[in-house]
């Protein structure tokens, strides 16, 4: 498909370097939780984004593109792709969420689909959490690393405040670290299955034809067959190991669970 | 009944998955080959690390894509690692796909790779500063082929742009620098502008068109290659079903390369086989029958 040009209705701010667009694009209803937009802002550029809800994107403020589409305004138009990729599978059980920084943009889209759930967020410092409204309808539980707000630490240091095992499902959405951190305590627990992860590498095309954002070893692309991956399909993988950059290149995954 | 033998090297079947799609890493190749691919092609590699040109690089239509990557790669130091891991894991050949500025450079390149079973020299990405000047170059594309024959031992093709006035002379070039076989099409000069902002969409404004649509283009630049050539000719170009398949071989071509259509479906390969096999079983021919029999008529 042709990126296809909408109306930003509505922006809603999230905290320091976070904001929400609300797009007028009728169309995406149909779309799953854990599908992303390919977003262009014309002689710019163009970059995946998670929905955050049906018709939204949260994005935090990081480079180039980001820039330029935190600069823009209500009634501004941007072209999307999409919705592409696999989304979550919903489960009618009782689930947790675990979000890592941004990692809460397609978390929250879930909890609008999720019956009765626990989410466990956390950021860099209380001006970096996003989207906690969304999660407050269920048991809510913060970490900052700085202590700024909630228990002072990694999101995954919350995990020892719950019992992983009596859920259902379990969904998460983080930097690398994070994942490889969950995917190791739910290999431990027996529970691979019960997981899903929304795995972020480097999109250029996001339909699955360049190769840029395949994972080892398996082969798959995390653009068509992601980016939503069950626990036991990338329990082996690179994930918290390296990824590739925009060349190609192999990048180590350093130590830090930094998010 | 697939096996097919070109320049020297066997494949299990003559389909192979076409440079530049998914071709960036071993484990990509490797799933290639098991969902029924006879060989691949690696992504275009060069002596360094490039990122390629800015997003958007890839424009989806109804009958085939436009995409300007830009030979993103990560350096042929660094290659050496996939090729190496998929022969480790993989049988089937692996032919490695070059570029360069100069002769030189695109030895440097096959030199660093010679673990690959084969070289494809890549003499037409239309969007590429690197490639674009080479295209219509009938020297330089000679003096290229020379120098990275004298440097490896395993077969070299070339792989030719239709973006040229005749490709039939530009294959005699490659041919008597010594190519043991040229590859037809890479893709069609091409462009997409949005009508809502009068704004090109991909990033570097000008790209290259495949898929279904270069069908017809590639079927007619592989049956002029096969009435003048003697070295073998790979057909690639807007494969989607073993139909185009079989009108290909009909052409003149030896092989088949599959490239846009493995992102609907990886398991393109094996459909395509099925096929193949059941036409040849119909017609009762061999399948090196096939190659070029329409120029019988
Ligand atoms: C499936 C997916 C979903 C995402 N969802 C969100 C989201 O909901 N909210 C959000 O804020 N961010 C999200 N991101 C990350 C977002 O795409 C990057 O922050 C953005 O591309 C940065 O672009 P830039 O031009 O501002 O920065 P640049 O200066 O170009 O890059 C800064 C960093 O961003 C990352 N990046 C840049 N380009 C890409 C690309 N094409 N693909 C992947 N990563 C890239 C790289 O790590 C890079 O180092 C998502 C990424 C993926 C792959
Ligand atoms: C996304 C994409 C990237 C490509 N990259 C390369 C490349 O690096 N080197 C090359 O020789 N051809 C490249 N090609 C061209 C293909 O190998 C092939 O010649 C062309 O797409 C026609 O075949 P198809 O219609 O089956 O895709 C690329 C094509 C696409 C769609
Ligand atoms: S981004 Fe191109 S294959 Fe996934």
């Amino acid at each position: 498909m042709l990126p296809r040009m909408v109306e930003i209705k509505e922006i809603i701010e999230e905290g320091r370097d976070a904001k929400t667009f609300i797009l007028d694009a009728p169309w995406l209803k149909g779309a799953t939780p854990g599908q992303f937009l390919m977003v262009w802002i014309p002689e710019i550029g163009e970059r995946p984004m998670s929905l955050s809800s049906s018709t939204s994107i949260t994005v935090k403020r990081v480079g180039r593109v980001t820039s330029r589409l935190h600069d823009m305004k209500e009634g501004d138009f941007i072209g999307i792709r999409g919705p592409y990729g696999r989304g979550f599978e919903i489960s009618d059980g009782k689930s947790l969420l675990i979000a890592g920084g941004m990692g809460s943009a397609p978390l929250a889209f879930l909890s609008e689909r999720v019956n009765k759930f626990t989410a466990l967020i956390g950021a860099r410092t209380k001006d970096d959490l996003v989207l906690l409204r969304k999660f407050s309808k269920g048991e809510l539980l913060i970490a900052t690393e700085d202590g700024s707000e909630g228990r002072k630490g990694f999101v995954t240091d919350l995990i020892d405040e719950i019992e992983m095992k009596v859920y259902d499902a379990i969904y998460a959405c983080g930097p690398d670290g994070m994942l490889r951190e969950i995917l190791d305590r739910a290999k431990e627990l027996n529970i691979l299955h019960k997981l899903q992860i929304s795995v972020e590498r480097y999109f250029k095309c996001g339909i699955g034809v360049c190769g840029s954002c395949v994972l080892d070893p398996s082969g798959v692309r995390v653009c068509k067959e992601g980016p939503i991956f069950r626990g036991e399909e990338v329990f082996d993988s690179e994930i918290g190991r390296y990824r590739r950059d925009a060349s190609g290149r192999r990048v180590k995954y350093g130590n830090s669970k930094r998010i | 009944m697939l096996e097919v033998e070109v320049s020297g090297l066997k494949f299990e079947n003559p389909l192979i998955l076409a440079s530049g799609v998914l071709g960036m890493s071993a484990s990509s190749m490797i799933s290639a080959v098991k969902f029924g691919a006879g060989g691949v092609v690696t992504k275009s590699i060069g002596v360094r690390a490039r990122e390629g040109h800015p997003m958007p690089c890839v424009v989806e239509l109804p009958f085939g894509l436009i995409n300007a990557m830009g030979l993103p790669n990560p350096g042929c130091e660094e290659f050496k690692e996939e090729i190496k891991k998929f022969k480790e894991n993989c049988d089937a050949p692996i032919i490695a796909s070059i570029f360069g500025g100069d002769p030189s450079e695109v030895r440097e390149v096959a030199r660093t790779l010679r673990d690959a079973d084969g070289f494809e020299i890549n003499v037409s990405c239309p969007h590429s500063d690197v490639t674009k000047k080479l295209e219509d170059d009938e020297e330089m594309i000679g003096d290229i082929v020379r120098e990275v024959k004298k440097a490896v031992d395993s077969p070299v093709w070339v792989k030719l742009s239709p973006n040229v006035s005749s490709i039939v002379e530009i294959g005699l070039a490659a041919q008597e620098a010594g190519a043991d076989a040229v590859v037809a099409i890479n893709t069609l000069r091409a462009m997409i502008i949005d009508v809502e902002t009068g704004v090109p969409i991909l990033g570097n404004r000008i790209g290259g068109l495949s898929g279904s649509c270069i069908k017809p283009v590639a079927v007619r630049c592989i049956y002029e290659l096969y009435e003048t050539l003697e070295i073998p000719i790979i057909g690639v170009g807007g494969v989607t079903s073993w139909k185009d398949a079989v009108e290909m071989m009909l052409a003149g071509a030896s092989a088949i390369e599959i490239g846009t259509a493995v992102m609907k479906d990886v398991r393109i390969f094996e459909k395509i086989k099925a096929g193949l096999k059941e036409y040849l079983t119909k017609k009762n021919l061999k399948i090196e029958e096939l190659v070029g029999r329409a120029h019988r008529v």
